[in-house]
C-alpha cells in the first residue's frame, strides 16, 4: 500500500496529454542521422578552438594591454615576447615581386617587403617589414595555416582574405572575408569580414591618457554592453605621451564620418564598432546622446531584451527630455512587451510616449498603455 | 556540476587555453548538432557553433555554475540562434540580402550532395514547426534525451515537454509527408528530396 494519500499519487499519474505525447510516433531515425554533424564538420569546428577573444568593439578595454606592450617596445629586440619566438628569416622578398604563392593555399599580392620566416608542412610564417600586402588563404586547402608578423602584431589565419600594412609607424589589418586572430603580446582580438584594426604608437598613448583621466569621474552611462572579461593593465604604469600626438578628428567630424558610413549602407557590426569608439573617445554631450541612441537601436537587434532594457533605462535617465527619448521609449516598450512578455515593464514607456507624442504614435501608445494597465489590474 | 566541469569553468574564467580546448572537445559535437537542427537551412551551423563557444568564453565569468554546463551551453545556443535568425530576417526584410545558401565545405561528390540534400530537407521540415515544438522534438527524438532531461534543458515542466512533443511529432510527420518524405523509414537511395512543400 502506498505511503502517500490517493490525492498525491493521482496527481503524479501521467495526464492525458502526456500519454498522447508518448503515443504519437517519434520522428524517424533517418532524420537524426541526416542532421548529425559529420566528422569533417566537427574537425573544422575544433580547428577553430581558440583562446578567449575580445571583439573589436571593445578597443578601449584592450588599450591598457596595448599600452603595456608599448612599454616593452624599447626592449623588444632584447627580450622575445611570448613563448613562440619569431623564427629566423629564410628569405626576403623584395617589394616589386608582386604575386607570390606559398604552398597550394596561400597567395599574396602587393608591394610590401616580406621576410619568409617559415614555409613548410606545418604552415607559413611571414614578416611584413614595410608597405602593404593582401593575403588570400583558401579555407579548405592544404597547408593553409598562416601567420603574418607586422612589428609586434601577429595575424593568424586559417582561411580568409585580408590586408596588412606597415606604413609610417602604423600597423593596419583589414579583413575582407572570413576572420583573423590578431595578437599583440598577450592580447588577442578577432577581426571578421568588413572590419579593420589599426594602431599607431602616438594614437594609442592618447587613448590611454584619455581612459586614465576619465577614470575617477562618475561613470557616464553609455550603451556599450558590459565586458565581463577582466581588465588587464589597470595597475600598470602611466605611459607618458611622447612628442605631440597627431590631432584626431573633432567630435563633429567623427560623427559625420559615422553618419556617412551609415548612409553608405555599412554593416551593423561595423557601425556598432564605430559608435563604441566614438562613445569612448568623445565627450560632446549632444553627440554622445545621439550616438548612444543609435548604438542602442543597433545592438537591440543583436542582444537579448533583458540586456537591452537596463541600457535603455540608463540612456533615458542620462538624457531626459532628449528628442530621441520617444524612440528609445518605444524600443524599450516593444522589447518589454514582445520579447520579455512583461506589459507592466512596458507601461511607463507607453505612458511617457502617450504624454509627449502626437498623432498615430500617441494613439498607439495610449492604446497599449490602456491594455497594460488593464492587465496589471 | 561535476568536478571536471567545475575545473574547466574555472579555467575558462581564467582564460586558460587548455580549458578552451576542453570545452570544444567535450561539447563541439553537441553544440554543432543543436546548431544544425535548430538553426535551420539558411544559417551556417559551423559559424553559429563558433559564436556559441566565443560567447561561452566571454560569459564564463558570469556563469555561477548552478546549472549543468550543457544546460548553460544550450541557453547560449538558443540565444545565438534566435539572434542570428532575427538578424537574417531583418536583413531579408529590408532587402539587404536574399536567403543565402549555406556554404558547402566539403568536396563536391555525388554522395555528399545527396547527404546535404537530405539534411536540408529535414532542416526545412523542422522549420515548419513552431520554435518551442522544434526544440522539444530535436532534443527528445533526434538527440534521444529523456523528458526530464529535455525539461531541464528548456527550463519547462516535464508535462509541457510531453504535450509539446505530441504536437511536434504530428506537425513534423505532416511536414515530411508534405515534402513527399517517408515519416517512418529512410528514403531510398537516389530519391530526389524536394526542399519545399509540394504545392
Amino acid at each position: 500500500m502506498s505511503r502517500w494519500p490517493p490525492e498525491v499519487t493521482e496527481a503524479l499519474e501521467p495526464r492525458a496529454e502526456e500519454l498522447a505525447g508518448l503515443q504519437a510516433p517519434p520522428a524517424p531515425g533517418w532524420c537524426a542521422d541526416a542532421t548529425a554533424p559529420s566528422d569533417a564538420e566537427l574537425d573544422r569546428l575544433l580547428a577553430r578552438a581558440t583562446a578567449p577573444v575580445r571583439r573589436p568593439g571593445h578597443r578601449p578595454a584592450i588599450a591598457w594591454a596595448l599600452a603595456a606592450a608599448l612599454l616593452l617596445l624599447g626592449v623588444m629586440h632584447l627580450v622575445p615576447l611570448g613563448d613562440t619566438p619569431t623564427p629566423e628569416p629564410v628569405a626576403t622578398v623584395q617589394p616589386d615581386d608582386g604575386l607570390l604563392r606559398f604552398g597550394p593555399s596561400i597567395t599574396t599580392t602587393g608591394s610590401g617587403e616580406l621576410q619568409v620566416l617559415r614555409a613548410d608542412e606545418a604552415g607559413t610564417e611571414l614578416a611584413l617589414l614595410s608597405g602593404r600586402r593582401s593575403f588570400e588563404v583558401d579555407p579548405h586547402g592544404e597547408r593553409r595555416r598562416l601567420k603574418v608578423h607586422a612589428g609586434e602584431v601577429v595575424v593568424e589565419v586559417t582561411g580568409t582574405r585580408f590586408t596588412v600594412s606597415v606604413q609610417e609607424g602604423r600597423v593596419s589589418v583589414e579583413v575582407e572575408r572570413g576572420s583573423v586572430l590578431v595578437h599583440r603580446a598577450e592580447d588577442r582580438i578577432v577581426l571578421k569580414g568588413g572590419e579593420r584594426w589599426s594602431a599607431a604608437r602616438a594614437e594609442l598613448e592618447t587613448v590611454v591618457e584619455a581612459e586614465r583621466e576619465s577614470r575617477p569621474t562618475a561613470a557616464r552611462p553609455t550603451t556599450r554592453p558590459p565586458d565581463p572579461s577582466p581588465q588587464r593593465g589597470e595597475g600598470g604604469d602611466r605611459v607618458a605621451p611622447q612628442g605631440n600626438p597627431p590631432r584626431g578628428p573633432t567630435p563633429a567630424e567623427a560623427w559625420a564620418g559615422l553618419l556617412g558610413q551609415r548612409a553608405a549602407g555599412a554593416e551593423p557590426d561595423v557601425l556598432i564598432a564605430g559608435l563604441e569608439d566614438f562613445l569612448a573617445t568623445h565627450d560632446d554631450p549632444a553627440l554622445t546622446a545621439e550616438a548612444g541612441a543609435l548604438h542602442l537601436q543597433l545592438i537591440a537587434e543583436q542582444l537579448p531584451g533583458e540586456e537591452i532594457l537596463p541600457l535603455a533605462d540608463a540612456w533615458l535617465s542620462a538624457f531626459p527630455g532628449h528628442t530621441r527619448s520617444l524612440e528609445i521609449d518605444l524600443l524599450r516598450a516593444t522589447i518589454a512587451r514582445e520579447q520579455l512578455g512583461d506589459c507592466a515593464l512596458a507601461l511607463p514607456s507607453y505612458e511617457r510616449i502617450a504624454a509627449e507624442a502626437t498623432g498615430d504614435l500617441r494613439a498607439h501608445a495610449s492604446a497599449w498603455a490602456e491594455h497594460c494597465r488593464g492587465q496589471a489590474g | 556540476m561535476s568536478r571536471p566541469d567545475r575545473a574547466m569553468l574555472e579555467g575558462l574564467r581564467a582564460g586558460q587555453p587548455w580549458a578552451v580546448e576542453q570545452l570544444y572537445r567535450d561539447h563541439a559535437r553537441r553544440v554543432l548538432g543543436w546548431c544544425i537542427r535548430l538553426g535551420g537551412p539558411n544559417l551556417d551551423a559551423e559559424d553559429l557553433a563558433q559564436q556559441v563557444f566565443e560567447t561561452a568564453m566571454k560569459t564564463a565569468p558570469r556563469f555561477r555554475g548552478q546549472a549543468a554546463l550543457s544546460t548553460w551551453l544550450f541557453g547560449i545556443t538558443r540565444n545565438t540562434i534566435r539572434n542570428a535568425r532575427r538578424r537574417a530576417a531583418l536583413r531579408r526584410f529590408v532587402g539587404l540580402e536574399s536567403i543565402p545558401e549555406p556554404p558547402d565545405h566539403g568536396p563536391d561528390t555525388e554522395g555528399r550532395a545527396a547527404q546535404n540534400q537530405r539534411r536540408r530537407a529535414v532542416q526545412a521540415a523542422l522549420e515548419d514547426l513552431k520554435a518551442p515544438q522544434r526544440e522539444v522534438l530535436v532534443l527528445a527524438d533526434l538527440e534521444g534525451h529523456t523528458a526530464p532531461e529535455v525539461a531541464a534543458l528548456l527550463g519547462i515542466p516535464a508535462g509541457t515537454v510531453y504535450s509539446r512533443l505530441h504536437h511536434a511529432r504530428k506537425a513534423f510527420a505532416a511536414a515530411l509527408e508534405a515534402r513527399g518524405l517517408p515519416a517512418g523509414e529512410e528514403p531510398e537511395e537516389g530519391t530526389v528530396i524536394p526542399l519545399r512543400r509540394a504545392p
